[in-house]
């Protein structure tokens, strides 16, 4: 029987730690490579807080699971900036730098020989000693960071998370300061990871760096892709399984010596053959379900299904004042001059176009405009403010947010969700106040479920709430994308070919939108289009651009009855 | 103190060789597939092994294990693409969903050299070891032959790629698929090409390696982290690059025993790397684009 508990502390303990690397994997789509690392730095500070301060053991996983966090996310901050890859070359790096010190640092982990006799934890006078005792432990430490898991994947935080694993550059170009996000959730994986590991130093009263080498790592991530990456109770299942399966190889006899290179085996094919066959592991994400207790039963907050506030009056409202000015800005890639000495103004509350033939610089002026390629030279002036050279979330924040040409929708993510991550200032992407301010989160979070449901409506995808993203239609996702931008609330958009590659019955319904969402909401609006009847039918004045220079400015009907212009745009000779 | 460091950095040539040579072995399949092949340490162990066996316990020349080593580097590397990595392709599997297959396929690899072989060294047999001497410092024909190698080795890399029509596809696919096309040859081709030259690079390192210490299951995991680590250092696009980083590598790991001890190794090229990462993230010698 004490065999049957010792294995199931063992599933427990094992499943936080895939819970928590599938925090970081599965919900924020990163990879670790040193999650055994950050269970031993637990292992470590409880058993030497134990033994040489013999503070009680909770006092010590906290300081166990502060300093994992500081250590992940400091880890986490410098590789983050540099592209994905990095952060595999830097955790398996942090592995062999991390073990090598525990097997050679002698005066902290006293080396290859590791720290024996730790004292074992004590609470309210019973002594956790044996499997039996020490089972109910470890089921009420499972119990919390599981809570805890749930806590954060099933919040605004999390939704942030599957959004930057969707689509990083366009969850900052929803105001998200993705790599704030990423820091965070890599330190709380690293800091339930040393829960785990300090359990554990606690339960077999001894720790030795050979419980953390690179092999235990990669273990860690059979389990959490076995069980289901961004399934919470994919950990539980995979640590089951991958725990379970060689422990029975013990019952074979003669089985026992192989044990350790049979495991490797298993796993190793394991891991193979998923990524092959079954990705998705046993336990599949379920995405979209999570909100569903709100939609349906809640009322749109107005008849035709729009909340129309007038969000451009957030500037100063005089319609004589342009709301965005572009100052000589340039930008050249190379020898090729892709922008050059653009100026341009957008008035407020209007629907400005900017047009050319294809190349010309207008998908550059976005870019330049929202963050994602910095000016050689020029400035870009919101309401009067520079906003010239900043990071895109904070050029939303200063109220301008874009749609992209291909769309960029958060494929794995509903609708409804979707939408609802676009909302600037979410309390529960705050984790103080997720977990200290409940209410004032769920609070938020209501009223901005039925806003994004207004949208959705206005939009005319409501019954599509709870749908995933990727099953929508090319129109259907270009409709879901504009009520994500409008769920940004910011006072001007701008817009990259919002009725490209779509039938006329779409773009009719997309120019309505627009038309509708500039006029009643006193919204500014920059509109990049290919198609010139959306452009007469939408837009009042327009820039004509051509090889990254503005050759014109005017009514669109005059624009193109220019001749010289026409033969440019269409490329008559 | 000067016996210390021209033996040192002697011994900071040596493994500053080696080191290049695992950057470009590995640099040349990441550059042109981007797939972070971790089944890259397979491929080493495996080598080392086929060395240390057919030469102690089949009684073979040496020469003959190097080249056997080198086939069996090669087959490994390019059955890995041809059987998983191709079906990932066909599969439009993610740059994780890849790695992920690669890593498990290299523990499963490894788990059965435990399994097989267990852990007990082998050493490889009859390559003439010589002691030689610089002055002062001390080094075997092995380390010359170390020397020699890589950096003929590194050069005909350089000029294949630089001259032959092949190495042209080489350096455009990656860069521009279309190129490559016009160019005759097929994408799949050019990987098999790539996979070739760069298991077969590292198969030779790892006879090498065999030569000087001996075959143990774990022997590729610090080889193949210096080479990802020269070639993210060096600059993913830069094949000299590469090079170059692996001598950086080799000379910081060795010259900085001067001042700590030797277990500190591996801290020194991680910390490298942090620096340059911080300071200049797309590596030592890339030129920035755009």
């Amino acid at each position: 029987m004490e065999y049957i508990y010792h294995i199931i502390i063992f599933i427990l303990l094992y499943s936080i730690l895939v819970q928590s690397l599938n925090l970081i994997m599965g919900y924020a789509g990163m990879v670790s490579m040193c999650h055994a690392i950050f269970s031993g730095i637990g292992a470590y500070t409880a058993a030497l807080i134990s033994i040489h301060l013999g503070y009680n053991f909770i006092f010590a996983m906290a300081v166990a699971f502060v300093l994992a966090a500081v250590t992940g996310g400091l880890l986490a901050t410098p590789f983050l900036r540099v592209r994905d890859e990095y952060l595999i070359v830097f955790t398996i790096g942090f592995q062999m730098v991390m073990y090598e010190f525990m097997l050679t640092a002698r005066g902290i982990t006293e080396g290859q020989g590791g720290i024996p006799g730790i004292p074992p934890p004590q609470l309210f006078g019973i002594e956790f000693v044996n499997p039996l005792t020490f089972l109910p432990l470890v089921v009420v430490i499972t119990s919390i960071c599981f809570a805890f898991s749930w806590r954060i994947i099933h919040s605004p935080f999390g939704r942030v998370l599957k959004a930057i694993r969707e689509d990083e550059s366009a969850c900052r170009a929803l105001g998200k300061n993705s790599l704030k996000f990423r820091v965070i959730v890599f330190g709380l994986g690293g800091g339930l990871a040393a829960i785990a590991g300090s359990t554990l130093a606690y339960y077999v009263t001894f720790v030795s760096p050979f419980t953390f080498v690179v092999d235990v790592s990669i273990f860690i991530i059979v389990m959490v892709v076995l069980g289901g990456l961004a399934n919470f109770w994919g950990p539980l299942v995979g640590a089951a399984i991958l725990v379970g399966l060689p422990e029975a190889l013990r019952f074979i006899p003669g089985a026992a010596g192989v044990i350790d290179a049979v495991r490797e085996i298993l796993y190793g094919f394991i891991l193979m053959l998923l990524m092959l066959f079954r990705p998705q592991g046993i336990l599949p994400e379920r995405a979209g379900r999570i909100l569903a207790k709100f939609s349906g039963n809640e009322k749109p907050l107005q008849e035709d299904g729009f909340e129309i506030e007038a969000i451009g009056e957030r500037y100063s409202s005089d319609p004589k004042k342009s709301v965005v000015e572009l100052k000589d800005l340039s930008k050249s890639f190379g020898g090729l001059e892709a922008v050059k000495d653009v100026s341009l103004s957008l008035p407020y509350g209007e629907i400005t176009g900017l047009i050319g033939p294809n190349g010309c610089g207008k998908t550059t002026i976005f870019n330049l405009i929202t963050g994602y390629l910095t000016p050689d030279k020029g400035r870009v002036l919101v309401d009067g403010q520079e906003i010239t050279n900043q990071a895109p979330y904070r050029i939303v924040k200063a109220g301008l947010a874009r749609s992209w040409q291909d769309v960029r929708i958060f494929n794995g993510m509903s609708v409804l969700e979707n939408v609802m991550v676009a909302f600037q200032e979410q309390a529960g992407e705050n984790l103080a106040l997720l977990f200290f301010s409940p209410r004032r989160v769920a609070e938020k979070e209501r009223r901005n479920c039925q806003k994004a449901i207004s949208y959705l409506n206005l939009v005319g995808l409501a019954e599509k709430a709870n749908e995933l993203a990727m099953n929508l239609s090319t129109a259907e996702q270009k409709l879901a994308a504009i009520a994500r931008l409008l769920a940004t609330e910011c006072p001007v958009l701008l817009l990259d070919e919002p009725t490209s590659a779509l039938d006329v019955d779409s773009v009719e319904r997309i120019i309505k939108l627009i038309k509708r969402v500039a006029e009643q909401t006193r919204r500014t609006v920059l509109l990049v289009e290919h198609n010139l009847d959306v452009v007469r039918g939408l837009v009042r004045k327009a820039y004509f651009m051509s090889e990254g220079k503005v050759l014109a400015y005017g009514e669109p009907s005059e624009l193109m009855a220019n001749p010289k212009l026409a033969e440019v745009y269409f490329g008559i000779d | 103190m000067y016996v210390l460091i021209s033996q040192l950095l002697l011994n900071g040539i040596v493994t500053a060789s080696l080191y290049a040579l695992y950057g470009v072995s590995w640099g040349i399949i990441y550059r042109t597939t981007r797939i972070f092949h971790f089944s890259h340490h397979l491929i080493f162990a495996l080598a080392g092994y086929t060395a240390a066996l057919v030469t102690t316990e089949l009684g073979l020349h040496y020469l003959l294990g190097l080249l056997l080593a080198t086939a069996v580097a090669i087959a490994l590397g390019c059955s890995i693409d041809a059987f998983l990595y191709r079906t990932l392709r066909r599969l439009q599997a993610t740059q994780t969903t890849t790695f992920l297959a690669s890593m498990g396929f290299a523990t499963a690899g490894i788990g059965l050299i435990f399994l097989i072989l267990r852990s007990n060294p082998r050493p490889l047999t009859g390559f003439p070891v010589v002691m030689l001497s610089i002055g002062p410092a001390n080094f075997t024909t092995v380390d010359l032959i170390m020397i020699i190698v890589s950096w003929v080795l590194i050069a005909g890399l350089l000029i294949f790629l630089s001259r032959s029509r092949y190495g042209k596809a080489i350096r455009a696919v990656g860069s521009n698929m279309d190129m490559a096309k016009n160019l005759g040859i097929s994408s799949d081709r050019v990987y098999t090409v790539v996979f070739a030259i760069g298991s077969g690079l590292f198969g030779v390192a790892a006879f090498l390696y065999t030569a000087k210490n001996c075959a143990v299951p774990m022997m590729g995991m610090l080889p193949f982290f210096m080479s990802f680590t020269a070639v993210f250092l060096g600059g993913v696009t830069n094949i000299a690059g590469h090079a170059v980083a692996g001598v950086v590598l080799g000379l910081a790991e060795t010259l900085g025993m001067i001042i700590l001890p030797g277990e500190y190794k591996i801290m020194i090229v991680f910390g490298l790397l942090l620096v340059v990462i911080i300071l200049k993230p797309e590596g030592l010698l890339s030129r920035k684009r755009g």
